[in-house]
This record gives structure tokens, C-alpha cells and sequence, in this order.
């Protein structure tokens, strides 16, 4: 039984411009000169309880324009929405109850007040009950460390400890879906650690749905199991993660830092490797996965002199979506 | 239900933090009733009273006039408009319709929480000044509870057009002139400062025609029991009227903006 369901989505944008004053107003809700951008293009999916999708697409894809539509704050242009049977922008409300949903860019904390009030706030709002907050509230504090900043503004807070209460904030009325949009995004290691295991838990304990936007490859791979990737508004894969990385991620490039001064890299490129390019005093070598593993290039670098550093760069999702062009899948949905 | 009272806590909290405000505003409303008493006993001082379109008003009666309206300029003061205009374009309403709350009800109960600050810290200290100062008229408690009425109708129906014309932020990239568009309207046709009494009868009319005078110089009527039981009657209906219009039409803005609402970024 699919929890969300998504059939031939499209949003278009009608941009034109806003003019200034009443008379501008009124022109303005009577004019057609318009640009129409197709933010999201005829989008199909289902998605089980208990699932984790990794949504991912580059930068302006419509990630975002889709979760605004699955939580009912912007209506789509064409297309079906239907989240437990309701439609989202028709019972926005009654949608809400079901959601949890974090927009990374923004808070949906009060500004002024503490995150203390504002949890107790939501409280009242989702009606929960008295023991199911203190309960999450004492599991918040322990995975995510949010008593750290209880007691303080929200104003006050560095864009990681935001985060963390922000997607407190979002799961305190045990919702049964959680979407995140771009939820590590401008994050420290550390903090984008606990994120991701507090979202493991989450969906492990409560068997919440999650829908995770991001263009984190890290993220994807830590947490989801079955991904969609669009770009332009238009659907490019949806599937395992792993068939993904098979056919499309490959190719990486690992950098290396040595202190001795190799002239001949002849024997690399007999070994499969495909690139290979000069930065300073680091070497930049991109190979196939398939013919060759790091390993291998390491230990060859490490019979031609001392290896100060070296660091594997996996594989990108821009890289991913610029060869999906390049090599289209057939049948792949 | 409890949950929107919380919002009118919260608003009369944070506020709290912001005293030092407070102190001033109370200033700049005395000194602006001051003004405004010292201009009436200049007109009126030398015959003690004034003849009007309705009967002859004595000074004590503009006194308590200015008072009044001074009273009523601080329940109802608010930055709906700014504040639409705000969540609009910055689109971080996006982050108040992802909440199980009716969106208008929040803003009301905010503004609520507001007014009760207000009534309390600028209000009360300011009406007590004036009383002090110059005296007032009491009407009678019918008189009184018929007040009490038209005033809680006029800050309706001015926190409905505060919501409307917020709203046409969905349309226009600025507000701010309309908020004040709407403060000189209310300026001239709602009897803030002048009672419609020394109008001229054109305007009068005209003024008939705008929901304005419902929010100051109808309910200070009825305080100053310038006007008989039956014209009460038909002040409160006029009042319901215009509710109910204006409802009507923030309900039907209100859908056709969500229906075109793009929430810019992110
Ligand atoms: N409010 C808007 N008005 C006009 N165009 C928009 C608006 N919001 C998004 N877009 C456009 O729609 C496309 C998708 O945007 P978005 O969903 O935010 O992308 P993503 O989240 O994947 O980065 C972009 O090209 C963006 O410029
Ligand atoms: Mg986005």
C-alpha cells in the first residue's frame, strides 16, 4: 500500500512582473504577458510506508517545488497528489497532522522566543500528549543534543544547532511523514552525522516515511535505499540506489600527494586509469571502478616514493545527471 | 483553541522584552493628546460649547472625545498589513501553512495578544493620565455595554481590511503604501481626529458609504449617548453588514492568492 502517490505532477511558473501600486495590481491580475517555466514536468511516483527516498536532482530541478506540493503549500499546475488519501493543497490542514516537513533555507521556529516555547507551542497545535512530548523531547536531547539550547532564541542560534531543533521541531507529533529538504545543507561533518542518525532512527523506531531532498551524495548513501533523481522538472531515474551507482557512478577520481617526482605514468594508464592531470604538487587520477579500485593506485604510487595524503572523491550527483544525458538508461522505471 | 490563546501569550511575552518601547509610545500618546485637548478648549473655550449637525457639543465632551479616540487608536494599532507583506515576500509563510492553523485565526489571536499589551501598558496609563488631566464623561451602563460592542465590531472589521489589504500582497510587490492609504482614510473619513459632526453634510454622505466611522466616531457616539437606542440598533447592523462583506471578500482573496501563492526559495 503506497502511503504517497504521485501521478503526471507538473508545476509551471508563471513569472511576470509584479508592478507597483492598486492600478498596477489590477492590471496585473488581468494581464497575460507571461514567461511560463516548467518548474516540475509531468512527475509519477509511489512511494511505501516506512520507505526512505532520496530525492536528488542539481541545483533548480524542482526538488523543492515538489515537497511544496506534497505539503500543500503550493497548488500543482496539472497532476495528482494523494498523501493517505488526502489531496494536500485541498486539505492542507488535515494533510499538516500526517507531516513533519523541514526546509533547510528557512525555520519554522518563532523567531523571539525560545525553542523551549515554540516546542511547547507545537504542543498545543498538534495536541500531544503529555507523555509522548516528554518522551520525544527526552530522545531529542539525547540523540541530537538540543538541551544544549533549550532555553535560547532562536535568533540566537548557529545554523547547526537550527537545524537540529528545526527537525525536532518537525517530529514531535510522531508524524507518520517526514520531508526534508536539503537538511545538511551548509553543515560541519559532525552535526551532518548526527543528522543523518537521528533520521536512521527515526525511520527504524516509528517506521516514518521519509523524503530526502539533497545534492549530498554522502547523504544519500548513508541513509536511502531507493532514490529518484530528476532534473529540468522531469523525471530521470527512480530505483535502487545501487543500480544508480552501477551503471552511472563508476568513474571517481582519487587525489594524491606525494613528495617524490614521477615523470612516467605509462603503467598507470595500462591499468585502466583514464586521466590523469597535474595540480601543484597533487596528482589527479580518474579511473572506472569496474577496471581498477583505489587500492591498487595507491599501491603503486606507494612503490614510487612516499605518499603524504591522498583522498577518494566518490561519485558526484551532478556527475551522475550529466551522464545520464550522455548515456540515456532505457526502461528505467 | 488553546493553541491560538498560546499565540496571544507568546506575542504578549515577547513584547514584554521590548519595555523601554513601551515607555515612549506612552509619551508620544500623551503629549499627542495634549495637543490635541489643547486645540478643542482653544475652539471651544470661549462660548463652552459648539454648535453641530447634532445638537450643541460642550468641551468636556471633546475632551472626553479625544480621550476616547486616542484609546481606541491604541487597542486597534497593529502591522497586519506590513507583517503579510513580510511573510509573502520572503515567503516564509510557507513555514505557517506547513502547521495544522488556520492562518488568519493565528494572525488574529497574535494580534490579540498584541492589543492586550497594548490595553494594558499604553492604554490604561494614558486613559488614567487624561482622566486625570482634563476629566471624562461616563455614560450610562446601557449606553456603556452598547459601546463596548460597536467598539470589539470596529476592530474587527478594521482587523479585516488590515487582512485585505496584507493579502494583495500576493499580487504587488509593496503593501506599505496601502497601510498608509488605509491610516489617512481613517484619518479623514472615520472621525479620528474630527468628529463627523463638523463635517459638511456632503461628507457625511460619503462617509455613510465607507465602513470607516463604524471603528471610531460611531462607537464614541454611543459612549457620548449622541445617538438614541434606535440608532444604536442600526449602528451594530451596519457593523455586521460590513463584517460580513468584508469576510467575504478576504475569503475570496484569500483562495485566489494561496491558488497563485509561489513561495520564492528554497
Ligand atoms: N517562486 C518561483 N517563481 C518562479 N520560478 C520559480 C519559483 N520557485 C522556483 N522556481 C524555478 O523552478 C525551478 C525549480 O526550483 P526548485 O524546486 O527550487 O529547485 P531545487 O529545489 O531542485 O533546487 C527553478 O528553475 C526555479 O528557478
Ligand atoms: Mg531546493
Amino acid at each position: 500500500m503506497s502511503i504517497i502517490k504521485v501521478k503526471n505532477l507538473s508545476k509551471e511558473f508563471h513569472i511576470r512582473k509584479r508592478e507597483d501600486g492598486l492600478v498596477g495590481a489590477f492590471k496585473g491580475m488581468f494581464s497575460n504577458e507571461k514567461i511560463i517555466k516548467k518548474a516540475v514536468n509531468n512527475i509519477s511516483f509511489e512511494i511505501s510506508k516506512g520507505e526512505i527516498i532520496g530525492y536528488l536532482g542539481p541545483n533548480g530541478a524542482g526538488k523543492s517545488t515538489t515537497i511544496k506540493m506534497l505539503s500543500g503549500i503550493l497548488v500543482p499546475s496539472s497532476g495528482l497528489v494523494e498523501i493517505k488519501g488526502l489531496i494536500p493543497y485541498e486539505n492542507r490542514i488535515e494533510n499538516a497532522r500526517n507531516l513533519g516537513v523541514v526546509f533547510g533555507q528557512r525555520t519554522q521556529l518563532w523567531w523571539d522566543i525560545p525553542i523551549s516555547e515554540s516546542f511547547s507551542l507545537l504542543r498545543h497545535m498538534y495536541k500531544i500528549p503529555t507523555t509522548k512530548y516528554k518522551k520525544n523531547i527526552e530522545m531529542f536531547s539525547e540523540i541530537l543534543g538540543i538541551s544544549e539550547f533549550y532555553n535560547v532564541a532562536v535568533r540566537q542560534l548557529s545554523l547547526g544547532q537550527r537545524m537540529r531543533a528545526d527537525l525536532c521541531a518537525s517530529l514531535l507529533h510522531n508524524p507518520e511523514i517526514l520531508f526534508l529538504d536539503e537538511p545538511t545543507i551548509g553543515l560541519d561533518v559532525v552535526v551532518k552525522e548526527k543528522i543523518r542518525n537521528f533520521i536512521k532512527e527515526i525511520n527504524k523506531s516509528r517506521k516514518t516515511t521519509v523524503i530526502l531532498t539533497t545534492h549530498d551524495m554522502e547523504d544519500i548513501e548513508k541513509l536511502a535505499s531507493r532514490v529518484i533523481v530528476i532534473d529540468q522538472g522531469s523525471m530521470m531515474y527512480d530505483g535502487k540506489l545501487d543500480r544508480l551507482k552501477n551503471i552511472y557512478g563508476t568513474e571517481e577520481v582519487i587525489e594524491v600527494e606525494i613528495e617524490s617526482n614521477i615523470k612516467n605514468f605509462d603503467k598507470l594508464y595500462k591499468m585502466g586509469v583514464k586521466e590523469i592531470n597535474h595540480k601543484k604538487n597533487k596528482i589527479l587520477i580518474k579511473y572506472n571502478k569496474e577496471y581498477i579500485n583505489s587500492a591498487t593506485i595507491i599501491g603503486w604510487f606507494m612503490k614510487q616514493g612516499k605518499v603524504n595524503d591522498f583522498l577518494v572523491h566518490g561519485i558526484n550527483i551532478d556527475e551522475v545527471i550529466r551522464k545520464m544525458y550522455e548515456k540515456p538508461m532505457k526502461n528505467f522505471m | 483553541m488553546i493553541c491560538y490563546l498560546q499565540f496571544a501569550k507568546n506575542v504578549f511575552q515577547s513584547k514584554l522584552a521590548y519595555r523601554m518601547n513601551v515607555f515612549l509610545s506612552i509619551l508620544h500618546r500623551i503629549a499627542t493628546l495634549f495637543v490635541e485637548v489643547s486645540i478643542w478648549s482653544a475652539i471651544i473655550s470661549q462660548t463652552g460649547e459648539i454648535s453641530t449637525e447634532m445638537g450643541m457639543i460642550s468641551l468636556k465632551e471633546m475632551v472626553s472625545y479625544a480621550i476616547l479616540s486616542t484609546g481606541i487608536s491604541i487597542i486597534i494599532s497593529s502591522n497586519t498589513i506590513l507583517e503579510f507583506e513580510d511573510k509573502i515576500r520572503t515567503g516564509q509563510i510557507a513555514m505557517d501553512l506547513i502547521k495544522p492553523m488556520k492562518f488568519k485565526l493565528y494572525l488574529f489571536f497574535e494580534n490579540l495578544g498584541n492589543n492586550l499589551f497594548r490595553i494594558i501598558f499604553e492604554l490604561i496609563p494614558v486613559v488614567i493620565v487624561g482622566i486625570l488631566c482634563f476629566g471624562i464623561d461616563t455614560p450610562s451602563r446601557e449606553y456603556a455595554f452598547f459601546f463596548l460592542i460597536a467598539l470589539i465590531n470596529g476592530m474587527i472589521i478594521y482587523f479585516i481590511l488590515t487582512c485585505i489589504l496584507g493579502q494583495l500582497s500576493f499580487w504587488l510587490l509593496t503593501v506599505w503604501h496601502l497601510d498608509k492609504l488605509l491610516n489617512d482614510m481613517l484619518k479623514i473619513f472615520s472621525g479620528r481626529f474630527i468628529p463627523l459632526w463638523f463635517f459638511p453634510k456632503i461628507f457625511i454622505i460619503i462617509s455613510a458609504f465607507l465602513p470607516f466611522r463604524l471603528i471610531y466616531f460611531s462607537p464614541m457616539s454611543i459612549y457620548l449617548e449622541k445617538v438614541s437606542k434606535i440608532e444604536i440598533g442600526n449602528i451594530l447592523i451596519q457593523q455586521i453588514g460590513w463584517i460580513l462583506i468584508l469576510f467575504i471578500l478576504d475569503t475570496i482573496l484569500w483562495k485566489k492568492g494561496i491558488n497563485k501563492l509561489v513561495v520564492q526559495g528554497g
